[in-house]
């Protein structure tokens, strides 16, 4: 079954036929070429995929694309301002916060969706922000030091 | 210690695409008429294939190639080389854990592909299956490979001094026996990869591979082509720990699906495949015995490793060399016996993994260390620091150490823990452990040698070109060998460029394993730049005049030290760009100019009738410390704090060194208290998901510190040594030991589940 | 592991939605998906038709505090990360508060919804033993109309509960109990993203001055979240309570487990785990000064 649907990706309007099984991730990396979004399990537990829903960090391997009709969606590929890195992602790149770089667009939607919501958390709030974003390379203290600086900087 | 301008330096990453989600992993290519390709696994432990019935699967529309054993040449895959090859790309007859590929398709979307699996009919023979590897040893048990007896497919015997006659010399022996688990890699990307055999029979593999060559050479083999007819691309890698090191089941079928639909077919594992079919750290049994003098002398040590191998030999018995070794390499002791088995069980087989069997062998040595000291009534720290050795010291099986901060590390690891606190604190089940390691950078654990190439080119317009054939699976390797070339020719970072991997364009390297690309590769990096410093130099005296060994070059000026002729220090007449001086050269291609390098330690292959050899040619070090608090009335370990004090010689870029040592730690913690793979009766894997193979969350560790001590190693590229794998090594006894400090009760087997660690707490209670 | 093929619908009112239940054979109700939707992926449950509940927002997605009636009125589809952060629910049912927060990630929760939680009748379900303990009632819809029963008749077992095959569960309504203090312990091996081993919700109803009221929930304990009957017996409020009695409650609470070994945990450990935190639980909740258990060994 295919529907039509309507979402704002990035701020770029997109309409789209997509069939009723496919999942938002499938539709961003295989239907729209914003592969940033990675699939790294297809059940929710590793947060590979997470991407931002009116507001609202997901998986979206878990969600379908027809459920999130008329929404504004927010991908890693629309963090950069302007043509320049944010200055999340400027943070992430300057205190090293990512290794093999799988987990990090997952791990910079998560840490946008808490810093959109809380410009200055606190270690506890970034460590639950990201708890559901598995990283097998950083042991994750220049992640969480990465979000803390950017906090900080906000303040 | 030496000043640098690029090297040691906190330089950010160069692969800014991996911030902006601009990386492209396998799973993010796409060429036209690409297939989907998958595997049908088998369903049972062990059994014998009767019959395999493809044609309803082959007759589904979409489907477009259906490969099982006859569509292979009936070759196995090399892997350690003879006498170990046991496998083949797909079921020769026969299958021997859950998981073992029979057949594959490829069809034109992933359902289609799905359905196809299902329509493929096999008829199986059960047989009997084994599941524990001193069950399977026994006479009568299940047997696994026709050729192996007993299923063992290694025992060795290794005698390092005379560990007999020590233990007579002993005053006090210990005795204990530890089982550690198996641990998966835990990759966030799935294994995957795309290949296409084009008209002319090349063979293209796009592949998140550690060691493109070796997948080269394998599928080379595996499809008896030359190897100048295969091709690795690398991808960007999600993630490498060993899980990529050799060639993987997904490239060489995604190959056979390729060569028979004639369409590119891309291959990825589903997350259940990841956890149940792909390599893990081998478990093992360590039987260990130590004799010591009361003063605390290690006298003699005699271990017994029963190691589970799983189903396939793949790297186990290189793995489980290198554990021999370094069992006798662990503290100072100059006797020791290892006797060591590899086994075959019906279960999923393991490979390389980061620290490639050191982290089983160490925690079993460490953890009794702790035990030793607390009979002795010496503090453990203090009876490590009496056992350590320094530089000068051979160790029994033969490891040359020609660089040791092991002494800085114990000491540095102590006071930023607050060791001597903790000890003197009453804070019930509170506790402090500390634990330590050795390890190579690079291994000459192959017959094909320990080597790596580059070649550095510096074009007219004063910017370099750096090529290797190195493979950053997250390694940072990509930074730090440019800062390895930028550092000896004299450039600013901004001015390298780095074309990495890809076997028809860059120089051969074997691949990024064994902690051996900061070492290796970053001397084959660092010899190309001096060739081609050398050769820029040349052309600017014969430009400019002077002698050549008056010549530098700061950031891509070459200038001298001395005045030429009548031209005075400092005026721009002594000033040459590199650019310049490439068009001024004689020998230049084009208008760039190549400097090559190749390099290979005066390292030793391992004696295989001794089992000694110094396979390496520097030895990193490191001491590591937890602090815990245990509930008592549940057994949960509340990791408070952790240390990794680390000598890695000088550190090439210190954020890339500690982000190592930080993301090894927190693969420890899993191994230590949570990742664990369980069978069932059939040996399904019950830990198939990330819901149910638990790897730490970022609330499950403390921040993680880090230092580095300040030692040089004289072979290694501006005193570097090796990183990638040493961290996870001490940190699974450093926490045991930190638990046994804080209840009294140690724990023997890993993973220390609270309720490993609960049951344990009440059984040395009901003792008091 | 990709998902099937089948008809979306997005219903705009109840009565639209429980027709096109009643009339798709194999439908499913999509809530926030974060457990259908792996259970289509794995081929467990293959529904031709998907319902989703998002066209209902707004009559199942709130919180709400009757003040008449005194109790809180919860929607089924609200998220649990909006349960986890009301104000109303932190200041009335702090317990499901902390129930919800510790169900797998922020993503999830964000996503997954109570009564996804509840109708799934997991029996590690985190929001279960909270509910149960503060005596929830849940509301379900069908062809026959409305109907309401309390959570301690809801859950059968794994999976199984007495809500009818075509029934829409579309609210919980939780009594506020202006006197009480609660906790809901997880005990897993991660401190996020787990499974519970066993996890216990205990309420502490009391006057200003004393205990009135003890209820206790465990989860992964049994086939379903278990309500601990019969802590009146032992203690019905009328004299403090003492070591000796929080141990009985113990004891009481193991006896009306049945808990399974599986590669999680064994069930011996289970059972010491609901005997060791009850008693350490109702200790600090109740027992002046909060004493540690071991002190009262």
């Amino acid at each position: 079954m295919k529907k039509e649907i309507s979402l704002i990706i990035n701020d770029i309007k997109h309409d789209i036929l997509v069939e009723s099984n496919r999942t938002l991730q499938e539709l961003l990396s295989k239907q729209l070429d914003l592969t940033g979004t990675k699939h790294g399990c297809g059940t929710g537990d590793c947060g590979a995929c997470t991407v931002i829903v009116d507001g609202n960090a997901v998986c979206s391997c878990l969600v379908l694309a027809v459920e999130v009709n008329g929404s504004r969606i927010l991908t890693v590929e629309g963090l950069k301002k302007d043509r320049k890195l944010s200055e999340l992602q400027q943070v992430f790149l300057d205190l090293g916060a990512f290794q093999c770089g799988f987990c990090t667009p997952g791990m910079l939607m998560s840490a946008k969706a808490l810093l959109d919501s809380n410009s200055c958390p606190s270690i506890e709030d970034i460590k639950r922000a990201i708890a559901g974003n598995l990283c097998r390379c950083t042991g994750y203290t220049k992640i969480v030091d990465a979000i803390k600086t950017v906090g900080h900087d906000n303040n | 210690m030496k000043t640098f301008t690029v090297v040691g330096k906190r330089i950010p990453n160069i692969d800014i695409e991996k911030v902006t989600g601009d990386a492209k992993y396998v799973n993010d290519l796409f060429f036209p008429n690409m297939l989907c390709g998958k595997i049908l696994r088998s369903p049972y432990a062990h059994a014998n294939i009767k019959s395999i019935d493809v044609s309803r699967a082959k007759k589904l529309e979409g489907v477009k190639a259906v490969v099982t054993f006859k569509d292979t040449l009936g070759i196995k895959w090399i892997q350690v080389g003879p006498p170990f090859e046991d496998k083949y790309p797909l079921s020769e007859g026969k299958v021997r854990y859950v998981g073992d590929e029979i057949a594959a398709v490829a069809a034109i979307d992933e359902n289609t592909a799905e359905k196809a699996l299902s329509l493929i009919k096999v008829d199986y023979e059960k047989l009997p299956s084994v599941f524990n590897p001193e069950e399977a040893m026994l006479p009568g048990a299940p047997q696994i490979h026709e050729h192996v007896e007993n299923n063992i497919s290694v025992h060795r015997v290794r005698n390092y001094g005379n560990a007999e006659k020590a233990f007579q010399k002993s005053d006090l022996i210990f005795e204990d026996k530890f089982v550690v688990g198996p641990q998966s890699h835990g990759n966030l990307e799935p294994n995957g990869s795309i290949s296409y055999f084009d008209e002319k029979g090349v063979l293209h593999v796009w592949s998140s591979t550690q060691s493109p060559y070796f997948v080269r050479k394998e599928l080379s083999h595996i499809f008896d082509i030359p190897v100048s007819k295969v091709i690795i691309k690398r991808m960007y890698a999600g993630g490498g720990f060993g899980a990529r090191s050799k060639v993987c089941e997904d490239e060489i079928i995604s190959a056979l699906l390729s060569q028979k639909s004639g369409q590119p077919v891309k291959v990825i594992y589903s997350r259940e495949e990841e956890l149940t079919t792909t390599r893990i750290r081998h478990p093992m049994i360590m039987y260990l015995k130590t004799g010591v003098k009361k003063d605390g002398n290690f006298m003699a040590r005699e271990m017994k490793i029963i190691a589970d191998n799983g189903a396939y030999n793949h790297c186990g018995p290189a793995v489980l060399g290198y554990a021999v070794m370094v069992t006798s390499s662990l503290y100072k002791v100059k006797d020791v016996k290892v006797e060591s088995y590899l086994v075959y069980t019906n279960k999923h087989f393991g490979g390389p993994y980061r620290g490639y069997g050191v982290p089983q062998v160490a925690f079993a040595i460490e953890s009794q260390i702790d035990k030793i000291a607390k009979e002795l009534g010496i503090d453990p720290l203090e009876l490590r620091l009496k056992n350590i050795y320094e530089k000068g010291y051979v160790t029994p099986c033969g490891f040359k150490i020609t660089s040791c901060g092991l002494k800085e590390c114990l000491e540095k690891a102590a006071e930023a823990i607050g060791y001597k606190d903790i000890k003197k604190s009453s804070d019930p089940f509170t506790g402090v452990g500390i634990a330590s390691l050795i390890h190579c950078s690079g291994a000459r654990v192959y017959a094909d040698g320990d080597f790596s190439s580059a070649t550095v080119k510096a074009n007219s317009d004063g910017f370099v070109t750096l090529l290797v054939g190195n493979a950053d699976c997250g390694t940072w390797s990509n930074t730090t060998l440019s800062q390895i070339a930028a550092e000896e020719l004299g450039v600013s970072m901004d001015k390298i460029h780095l074309i990495c991997m890809d076997t028809e364009k860059t120089p051969m390297d074997m691949g990024s394993w064994g902690s051996r690309t900061t070492f290796i590769a970053g001397n084959a990096v660092k010899i190309a730049a001096r060739d081609l410093k050398e050769q820029l130099i040349r052309a600017t005296v014969k430009e400019l005049g002077g002698k050549e060994k008056d010549f530098y070059i700061n950031d891509g000026i070459i200038q001298s030290y001395k005045s030429i002729g009548k031209v005075k220090l400092g005026e721009s007449t002594v000033q040459f760009p590199l650019g310049d001086a490439v068009l001024a050269s004689t020998e230049r291609i084009g208008q760039s100019l190549y400097g090559k390098g190749h390099y290979e330690p005066n390292s030793e292959f391992i004696d295989r009738s001794t089992g000694t050899g110094n396979i390496s040619a520097a030895y990193s070090f490191a001491a590591h410390a937890a602090k815990v608090k245990v509930d008592p009335d549940t057994g949960e370990t509340l990791l408070e704090d952790f240390v990794g004090v680390h000598d890695v010689g000088q550190p090439i870029n210190p954020i890339a060194v500690e982000g190592q040592i930080q993301g090894a730690i927190a693969q420890g913690v899993g191994y230590a208290l949570m990742e664990k793979f369980t069978y069932d009766d059939n040996g399904n894997v019950l830990e198939n998901s990330f819901a149910d193979y638990k790897m730490p969350t970022v609330m499950d560790l403390p921040f993680l510190k880090t230092h580095i001590v300040d030692i040089v190693d004289d072979e290694g590229p501006f005193g570097a040594k090796g990183v990638g794998e040493p961290g996870i090594i001490p940190v699974a006894p450093a926490i045991i030991n930190a638990i046994y400090d804080a209840t009294g009760s140690q724990i023997k087997i890993l993973p220390a589940t609270p309720e490993k660690i609960y049951w344990g707490i009440k059984k040395d209670r009901s003792k008091l | 592991m990709r998902l099937q093929d089948f008809d979306y619908y997005l219903p705009n009112n109840l009565e639209e939605a429980i027709s096109i239940f009643s009339n798709e054979d194999s439908s499913k109700l999509l809530g926030g998906g974060t457990d259908l939707l792996i259970k289509m992926k794995k081929g467990i449950v293959k529904p031709v038709a998907v319902i989703d509940l998002k066209g209902l927002k707004n009559i199942l997605n709130f919180i709400s505090y009757e003040k008449d009636k005194n109790c809180i009125i919860i929607g089924a589809t609200t998220s649990l990360q909006d349960i986890a952060k009301s104000p109303i629910i932190t200041k009335y049912l702090p317990v499901l508060a902390e129930a919800a927060i510790s169900v797998g990630s922020l993503q999830i929760r964000n996503k997954g919804t109570i009564g996804g939680n509840i109708c799934n009748a997991s029996p590690a379900a985190d929001t279960a033993p909270a509910l149960l303990a503060y005596g929830a009632e849940v509301v379900m819809y069908g062809s026959n109309g409305k109907r309401s029963i309390p959570l301690s008749k809801f859950f059968v077992g794994p999976e199984k509960t007495t809500m009818g095959e075509k029934e829409i569960l579309t609210e919980i309504i939780v009594p506020v109990a202006n006197e009480s203090n609660g906790t809901y312990i997880k005990l897993a091996s991660r401190k996020a993203m787990d499974i519970s081993i066993a996890s216990i919700a205990i309420i502490v109803f009391s006057s200003p001055s004393e205990v009135k009221e003890i209820q206790i929930a465990l989860g992964s304990v049994a086939p379903t979240a278990v309500l601990v009957k019969g802590i009146q017996v032992i203690y019905d409020g009328s004299e403090p309570l003492n070591s000796k009695t929080i141990k009985k409650i113990g004891k009481l609470s193991v006896e009306q487990i049945s808990p399974i070994t599986d590669h999680r945990a064994s069930a011996a450990y289970r059972s010491e785990m609901v005997f060791n935190l009850v008693c350490r639980v109702v200790g600090e909740l109740t027992l002046a000064g909060g004493k540690k258990y071991e002190e009262r060994n």
